[in-house]
């Protein structure tokens, strides 16, 4: 059961971890475009 | 039918008509229907995708699977899809950053291998795969609606079925921004629908506790008369699959359904990369109460009703247990929310199909012809109209349980997709043979090795994708910078602006040519 669910935890961890990581490349890019605005969340 | 499971469908086809006659307002090009005009904000995006993920396959197979197998469903289909969306944000960073990005998953591969050809050979392909694959997926759809539209009603399920035709019209017919728009209410309607049945299936059963002693301990079989289960089975890891073959269902959901054609589209919609790196991870976030609730009642079940009656498949647990233990009013919610996500899926699906059909196949092979809007919408809408009306009649008497049918056609895709696309938004090099050899022997070599009964046909497509699409990217020379620069640059060379014009015009004559004509002499300049 718990091999079973950190399975999941796992991707759970990692989806959140890249999500954020690529919106900071974006941020550093400063492409306006590309959704960069100074704040690491918001997009426009 | 109850007064409750009345008055809770009769809300739901009343908010169905409103988000229809809503978003009627919203369609005014072929880019808007097929893509909602690249201006999709975050809360659309995410509810969009929230219910797209949640179709029959989650809430009527998952349980399923976890009713039959046990733990080993959260391996394969769970923590698969799952990983799935959280590889998601990286492809939807590539995909949605070119300046003018292509409209559907076609598209995007002509313009990324073939974007100097008159009438593209791998969007024809591509898009004819997606045609059969989407058409299986709706079909799947329609079966799951049958099956909680026959538990309602009591209506036999052969003639349940055509009910969805009824929903079809107020769903899909708008396009993109229709499909957007109820896909978030409906993952509302979904969420709050299966909390309250998660709630039900905890007080009937007494708890966690008890459901996963009865887990630990049940031999029942099943289905009554079948073979009794091995005590404990239900909690291991690969439970009654075996590793080998759980291994290959994690793939083909974890990898295959990352680079499925329709996830790739939805990343074309948002205003820009940042809002589709975005509503991936909300997506995740949004989905982990949605599939606990699926855990606790695919495992509830089995401590509920140890064995199903000899002529019901797994694909019935979930709406038999909901009428059977939970409240009427709660009951009616549960079961509506299973029929908004065989809605909610098959709507998308079939925009899929349809825009396959019409704008990649048929368009395609007539680049020359002139197509207004109006004229463009109404054929888009009567391919949605007849491939839905093809798919509740292929649904009459299903052949695969749902789960599984998803898993069949996510392979498949992966399969065939996944080096074009992934060596396509991060590799320079990969270029039009690499794709055609990728596309071609992906496929084949699935389909082959699935009807050689493989225990993993996933890696076995997917392996021998790989080996043909580097010797066609080694062995043909580098592409043009045309074909890639708007996925890995901010500012694109005028020659590379100037050929994605040209495609957009060739698809759309009425808006692109007016919208494009300044990009258009600055790219000249």
């Amino acid at each position: 059961m718990w091999i079973a669910l950190s399975f999941w935890g796992a991707s759970i961890a990692f989806c959140i971890a890249v999500s954020l990581y690529l919106c900071g490349r974006i941020e550093s890019s400063r492409v306006r475009r590309w959704g960069a605005t100074g704040k690491l969340l918001r997009y426009e | 039918m109850s007064i409750s499971y009345l008055i809770v469908f009769g809300g739901y086809l009343a908010f169905l008509t409103w988000t229809c006659l809503k978003s009627m307002k919203e369609v005014e090009s072929l880019s808007d229907f097929t893509t909602g005009g690249h201006r999709m904000g975050l809360l659309l995006g995410v509810g969009t995708s929230v219910a797209t993920w949640v179709s029959v396959a989650s809430v009527m197979g998952v349980p399923g699977q976890l009713y039959r197998t046990g733990v080993a469903a959260i391996i394969g289909w769970v923590a698969g899809w799952f990983l799935a969306t959280a590889v998601m944000p990286i492809l939807a960073y590539k995909v949605r950053r070119p300046e003018l990005p292509a409209r559907t998953f076609p598209e995007f591969i002509r313009m990324r291998f073939e974007p100097f050809e008159r009438i593209s050979g791998l969007q024809l392909i591509v898009a004819a795969l997606m045609l059969v694959g989407y058409f299986v997926f709706c079909h799947l759809q329609v079966v799951g609606f049958g099956i909680v539209f026959n538990t309602i009603t009591g209506i036999r399920y052969e003639y349940a079925i055509f009910a969805f035709l009824v929903l079809l019209p107020l769903t899909s017919l708008r396009g993109f921004w229709s499909v957007a728009a109820t896909d978030t209410l409906n993952a509302v309607l979904i969420l709050v629908g299966l909390a309250f049945g998660t709630g039900a299936i905890l007080y009937a059963s007494g708890g966690l506790g008890p459901i996963l002693d009865a887990v630990a301990t049940t031999t029942a079989p099943t289905n009554v008369g079948g073979e009794p289960l091995e005590p404990g089975i239900l909690l291991s890891p690969a439970g009654t699959f075996g590793w080998s073959v759980l291994m290959g269902i994690f793939m083909s959901n974890a990898l295959g359904a990352s680079v499925a054609p329709h996830w790739i589209n939805r990343f074309m919609a948002p205003r820009n990369s940042k809002a589709a790196v975005l509503q991936m991870m909300w997506t995740v976030i949004a989905l982990i109460p949605i599939f606990l609730c699926l855990i606790v009642i695919g495992l509830g079940a089995k401590a509920l009703l140890p064995s199903l009656p000899a002529d019901k498949t797994t694909d019935y647990i979930m709406p038999l247990i909901v009428q059977n233990y939970a409240p009427p009013f709660v009951g009616a919610l549960t079961l509506i929310a299973l029929l908004a996500a065989a809605v909610s899926t098959a709507n998308s699906m079939l925009l899929n199909c349809g825009t396959s059909l019409y704008y990649d196949l048929y368009r395609s092979l007539y680049p020359d012809r002139r197509f207004d809007d109006d004229r463009a919408t109404r054929h888009l809408r009567y391919s949605v109209l007849v491939l839905g009306l093809l798919s509740v009649i292929s649904a009459i008497k299903p052949p695969v349980l749902l789960a599984m049918g998803f898993t069949y056609v996510y392979g498949a895709f992966g399969a065939a997709f996944m080096w074009p696309v992934w060596f396509g938004l991060f590799w320079k090099r990969m270029n039009r043979a690499g794709a055609y050899a990728g596309i071609i022997v992906g496929v084949a070599a699935f389909v082959a090795a699935k009807a050689m009964g493989a225990d993993n046909p996933f890696v076995v497509g997917a392996g021998l994708s790989l080996l043909a699409t580097l010797a066609g990217v080694f062995l043909s020379p580098a592409p043009p910078k045309e074909a890639y620069e708007a996925y890995f640059d901010a500012d694109v060379s005028p020659s590379t602006r100037a050929v994605a014009l040209r495609i957009r015009r060739e698809s759309d004559h009425a808006h692109e040519t007016q919208g494009a004509a300044p990009l258009a002499a600055e790219a000249k300049a």
